[in-house]
This record gives structure tokens, sequence and C-alpha cells, in this order.
């Protein structure tokens, strides 16, 4: 919008400003015609005061000597008749020889031309001779004693060769008119009457001016001009004649046409640079907003760039960039901290990655670079910063390639995310398992109240002997199923609960102790031998003591199951260094197969035989070690055994 | 003895291992009944089975509590002891569901000594 609101305010200022220059040059022409008026008037009545003041009387000085002006009016009329002021005075002897030259310095050609003058002059007479420019006229008047001469400047008043007539009219009040060239009319009485107001007013006497029209002029001989007279009254001899000096107007013209036309011009100068101006201005204002808008595009792209290099490095994400040639040039910090980096080739870039991987993200490149659409592939494994990582791959293609980058390699690691989806997926399943528990436990307390009460009457009144042996055994039975099931409510009961934790100082030896011996008994039966190995010396523990006893009695009892008879088990407590106290319980069973180890702490997962284990025990053990802020960690190998490594906090 | 269970097998069940055990036995199956069986005659310990469909053993035992506080009480829990929130009820003795009958004796026994005491 604001592009085009100034070049027409341009053409607007430009069409104003070339209307004011011609306003201002036709008020200028027109004063300077007035002007020039004004100052040819004034030129040509000085110049007939100058002929009557000045000239008249020192050409009649000059001439008394040669001759009294009364006997040759001719001669003075011959003398003024060119018009303007003398420059020279070359006083001439009966020879023609200068007798005197005023200013002496008259030299050249227009001396060369006296000796001509002289030659061409009667004596008595006078002559007229001009140079060759017509500029520099001699005027001479000679008698029997010699002759004067005036050299005369014209071109001093009329710029040269200027249509120009003088009217003298005597005392007598005839009148006649000569030309530039010194053409001379004979004396007239009539007064035509294009001429009468001139005549007139030259009879009247005194100086002025009058403006003749164009047939006056004409009359004159200065064509179809008007034309300014300038007169004025002119001592000759005793008499006094009138002077006219008229000029055509033409110059006038002429000055104001050139006046006009050099305004004419200057104003169109004026326009065309104006119009170059303008031009220019908006060149350079259209260039200036090309300018803002690449400059504003400039600063938005580098902005641009900017936000996306800082969301490229700061993303949790690794970006590799992908050239034609399936070089990797550029890897995001997230990524080079995790090992990647630039290379020639996607498993130089990427050292961890297996040759199946490799194979899928390259097959993603090219699928990428052929349908020129972004390409996915979940579920890859890499192995980054040494430990293995689930990741999603995304390849981009850009729609304009760079040199160094066609594509783009996005790869988002899964892995903590999906740990977070199975801790999700944990809770939810003890959130339900809670749940049900709570109803079963509501469901079944009763039914299992009546069926070991009614039992354990009958026991009371079973005969003796073989078929009551029998019977007791039976009622006995089903008292221990009741036992078991109850046992696993609440076991479940348990495991859904949230467990409030009182933290104390416990001794690791004293919990160690009492854990092997509640479960002394069962030890003897299964005939495994456990032993205890925790210094007195160790910091205390900070644990609920309750709760560190379950994990301990949870860990034991496991350890026992997977033994068989004579098998070993050990209890102990060691420094943990910074992290606490390492509790392990260790054994030498059955061990855990590996495709097992990652579900072993799972609820309800275990490796027991059928009735003997409900599958709560090792996962309520590392759920109670995960709210005291420990970790557990399990190594097992089949037949190897399994130790158990509990790294507890210890009391600050 | 007053049994206030709501479930009619279970209830028989401990009367008769009390009646065995020398005990006199008076059962009701609700709240209402129990507070009524009370107000007629003074027992010395009261049985109370939480789990209920009405859910108001909590308010009975300490209605009891309040009106005879010469009568022992005896909660019977649900399997697994009381949920997550309720706080102990303000009973003399617990028993957990399924209570052995050694358990229902031997806690009557207290109730009496308790008495005696």
């Amino acid at each position: 919008m604001r592009a085009g609101r100034t070049p027409r305010g341009l053409s607007v200022a430009v069409v104003t400003s070339v209307g004011l220059v011609f306003a201002l040059a036709y008020v200028d022409s027109r004063r300077e015609e007035a002007r020039a008026l004004d100052d040819f008037t004034g030129e040509q009545a000085a110049l007939a005061r100058t002929l009557a003041t000045t000239m008249s009387a020192r050409v009649a000085t000059i001439l008394r000597d040669l001759g009294t002006v009364a006997s040759s009016p001719e001669a003075l009329d011959r003398l003024v008749a060119p018009g303007g002021a003398y420059d020279a005075l070359v006083v001439l002897d009966a020879d023609g020889k200068p007798a005197r030259v005023v200013p002496a310095d008259v030299e050249g050609e227009r001396r060369a031309l006296l000796p001509r003058l002289f030659a061409a002059a009667k004596p008595g007479g006078a002559a007229v001779v001009s140079e060759p420019m017509r500029r520099l006229r001699w005027f001479l008047e000679r008698n029997a004693r010699g002759a004067a001469a005036l050299l005369v400047d014209t071109n001093h008043f009329f710029e040269g060769a200027a249509p120009l007539r003088r009217v003298v009219m005597d005392d007598a009040g005839r009148w006649r008119v000569s030309g530039g060239d010194g053409e001379t009319t004979s004396w007239q009485t009539r007064h035509p009457p294009e001429l009468d107001e001139l005549l007139t007013a030259m009879a009247r006497g005194g100086e002025g001016t009058e403006f003749l029209g164009r047939s006056s002029a004409d009359a004159l001989g200065l064509g179809q001009r008007s034309a300014v007279a300038g007169f004025a009254r002119v001592p000759v001899g005793d008499a006094t004649w009138s002077l006219a000096v008229v000029a055509s107007a033409k110059r006038v013209r002429d000055r104001a046409r050139l006046a006009a036309w050099r305004l004419a011009a200057a104003t169109a100068l004026t326009a065309l640079i104006v119009g170059v101006f303008g031009v220019v201005l908006t060149r350079q204002e259209r260039r200036a907003q090309e300018l803002t808008v690449a400059l504003r595009l400039a600063e938005a792209t580098a902005a641009l760039r900017e936000r996306s290099e800082k969301l490229v490095e700061s993303v949790p994400l690794g970006v590799l960039a992908v050239d034609a040639a399936a070089r990797v040039t550029a890897v995001n910090p997230f990524f080079a901290d995790r090992g990647a980096r630039t290379a020639a080739s996607l498993p130089a870039a990427l050292p961890g990655i297996a040759d199946d991987e490799r194979a899928a993200i390259e097959a993603l490149l090219t699928e990428a670079r052929t349908t020129r659409r972004a390409q996915t592939r979940q579920g890859l494994t890499l192995t980054l910063d040494g430990k293995p990582r689930e990741v999603d791959a995304f390849v981009i293609p850009l729609a304009r390639p760079l040199p160094d980058a066609d594509c783009f390699v996005v790869l988002h690691d899964r892995t903590d995310l999906k740990r977070l989806e199975r801790s999700l997926m944990r809770a939810e399943k003890l959130a339900t398992i809670g749940t049900l528990s709570a109803g079963i436990a509501h469901e079944v307390g009763t039914p299992l109240g009546i069926i070991s009460g009614r039992a354990e009457q009958l026991l009371t009144r079973v005969p003796e002997g073989d078929a009551g042996e029998a019977m007791k055994k039976g009622l006995s039975s089903i008292l221990g199923q009741v036992d078991k099931v109850s046992t696993t409510i609440r076991q479940l009961l348990d495991f859904a609960r949230a467990r409030p934790v009182t933290v104390e100082s416990v001794s690791p030896a004293t919990a160690v102790g009492a854990a092997a011996s509640l479960l002394e008994h069962r030890f003897r039966q299964a005939k495994v031998v456990v032993t205890t190995d925790a210094p007195p010396s160790l910091p205390p523990l900070a644990a609920d003591p309750g709760q560190l006893e379950q994990v301990l009695v949870n860990l034991l009892m496991n350890a026992c199951d997977a033994c068989g008879a004579g098998g070993h088990v050990t209890a102990r407590a060691r420094p943990g260094g910074d992290d606490g106290v390492v509790l392990e319980v260790i054994d030498d069973g059955s061990g855990i197969a590996p495709e097992h180890l990652p579900s072993v702490l799972d609820p309800f997962f275990t490796t027991k035989k059928r009735g003997q284990g409900t599958g709560l025990g090792l996962t309520i053990a590392a759920d109670i070690v995960k709210n005291h802020g420990g970790t557990l960690a399990i190594d097992s190998a089949p037949g190897r055994g399994t130790t158990v490594r509990v790294t507890w906090p210890v009391a600050s | 003895m007053l049994l206030v269970i709501e479930d009619r097998a279970l209830s028989d069940v401990l009367a008769e291992a009390l009646v065995d055990g020398g005990h006199a036995i008076a059962q009701v199956d609700d709240s209402d009944a129990a507070v009524r069986a009370l107000d007629e005659r003074a027992f010395d310990a009261a049985i109370v089975d939480l789990d209920t469909r009405a859910r108001d053993g909590v308010r009975l035992i300490a209605r009891v509590r309040a009106a005879h506080p010469a009568t022992t009480v005896i909660a019977l829990l649900p399997c697994g002891g009381m949920p997550d929130g309720a706080g102990p009820p303000p009973y003399h003795l617990a028993l957990e569901k399924p209570a052995r009958l050694a358990a229902v004796l031997s806690a009557v026994s207290a109730a009496h000594a308790a008495i005696r005491n």
C-alpha cells in the first residue's frame, strides 16, 4: 500500500512544482519585459541627453576651429546621426595626418580607417566609415584646414546594427529622418499621421518619451514593430533643435521573448530535473522499500533460523543432517553427547548401529528421497553412549535440498518413555489388584470363616480310629487351604495398600539377624543352610523397621524356595560407599532364566510351582526399597544361583 | 454374650462354639436388633461383625461403648483388616476373618478377664 502511494504523491508534487515554475516564469517574463522596456526607454532618454549635452557640445567645440555649426548643421546631423558617445578623437591636419589623438592609443584597424575617411570627405564635407564588423564608426568633418574625426562605439548602445532612426527637428519645425547607416531623408514640413504624435511632442520642446505604434514604426522604416522614441532639446549653434532617437521595440520584444524562452527553458530544465529527480526518488523509494522488505525478510529469516537452530539444539531428539551422498554433515548436541558424530557414512556417524538398523534407516532415506515425503520406522534399537536404546526413526526430506543436506534423520529415544509406560502400566495393574483384592477379601472372609469354623468343630468330634484319622487329615487340609487363601488375600491387600514409611535408624546387623531368625524353622524344614554376615559396625539404615524386615524376609523366602535340600543361602550386609549399605541375599539355587529376568519384579510373576507362591514377594520388596530411596538389582543365571543386591540409604 | 453377625451361618458356627465353651449366647443380625437387645439386658461382651451390607458396624460399636461401657466389644474385621483410611474403630478386641474358633474363645476369655479385673 505504501509503495503505491508515494509515486502518486510524487507525481502530484512534480506537476505542482512544474506549474509553479511556469507561473513564476510567466510572472518573471512579464516583469522582465516591463523592466526591459523601462531600461530601454531610459536608455533612449539617456542617449538623447548624452547627444544633447555631451556629444554635441564637444563636437561643436571641436569643430569650432574647423567651421561653425551654424554653417554646417548637416555635419552635426551626420555626426550625431549614428548616436553614441565617442571613444576617441583625432584631429587631422590639411594633409589628413593625425595632429592630435585622444586617447593616444587608438591603433590598428581603427586608425587605419582614417586616411580612407579623410580622402572620402571633401573639404566642408563629412564622411562616415565603419569598421568591418560595423561596431565602430568614424565620423569625420573636414574643412580647408583639416578635419576632426570621432570614433563612436554604437554597439555600446544598440548591441550592433539595431533598428534605429533619428528624427531631427530644427527650430523652424522642419524635420528629417536618418537611418542607422547614415541615410538621411530631406527636410520636411508636413506631419504624416503616423508620426504626428511624435513630431508634435518634439515641436513642443523639452524632453520625453513616446511609444510609437506599428504604423509609426513602419513609417520610420523600423518594420512592423512598435517603437520607442526618446527626445530632447539639442543646442545647435545659436539654435536649439529637437533630437529624437527612435528604436524599434523589437529588441524589447526579443529580450522579453528571449527572457520567456530562457525562462521556459529554465522551466523545462527545472521540470526535467524535477522529473528526473522524481524518477530517481521514486526508484530510490522503491529500492528503499525493497530493501526494507528484504531487511525484514532477512531479519525474519535470521530469527527463524536462530529459533530453528535453538530448537534443534535443545530438543531431546537426535537430529542428523544427511546429504545426497549419504554423508552425515551435522549432528545436534543432544545426539553428539551420546556418541553420534559427523562422518562420511551412517555407520561411521552412529558407531553403535547394527547392520539391520542401518539398513532400515538407509531404506527410509531412499524412500524419503523418492517420494519426497517423511518416512517413519518405530522400535529400532541403537547403542548410544554404550547403552541399548529403543528409538523411533523419522526421515524428513527437504523441499529445497541444501548443498550439505537433503534429508534430516530424527531419532526419538523412547527408552525412558517405554520405561515410564511400563511403570504406569504396573501402577494401573496394582490399583486394579487393590480394588480386586478388597472385593475378594470382603466376599470370601465370611465364607472362609464358616468353612474353617465348621472344620474346627468337626475336628473336635472326629471319632478315634483309622477312619477318624483320615477325617482329621481331611479337615486339617481344609483348614490349611483356608489359611492359604486368607494369607494370599492378606498379601494382595498388603501389596495394594499404600505403605506409609516411618523411618528410624535400624542396625543392618540386627535387621539381617532378625529376618533370618524368623525363617529359621522354614530353612530347617527345607534343609537349606542359611548364614548371615552383617558387621555391627555398619552405619544404621534409614528404614521403617517392619518394612525392612519384610524385604529381607521376602528375599530369604525366595532364596530358600530356589534352593533344594542342601542348598545354601547367605544374607549379608557391607558398606556401599556414598550410596548407603548393600544388603545381599545370595543363594546357590536354580537361578533365573535370562528371558525371565525382566519380569521378576512384575506382580504375580513367579517361577515357583503352582500354589507355592503368589508372585508378589519380590514385587513388594522392590516397592519398599524404592520407597526408601534405595535400589534393588538381581544378578542371576540358571545353575549359578541368584544374588539380590539391595542398596539402602543410611540414616543421617 | 451378644453376637451381632449378619451372616447366619457364621453366627451359628461361632454361637455353637461359644455355647460349647460354656457361654450364654444371644444372636442378632443387624444393629437395630443389637441396640434393642442391649437395652433389654446387660451383656458381658458383644462380638460385632463390621463386614455387613449396611456398613454400620463401626457406628454400632461407638454406640455400645457409649451406652453400655460395661460391655466388652470384640470386633470381627474383614479379611486383611480394615480398609485403608477407615481408621481403627473403638473396639476392645479385634479378630480378623476367617478367625479360628480358638482365637474367638480366647478373645472372649480375655473379655471376661477384663470384666473380672
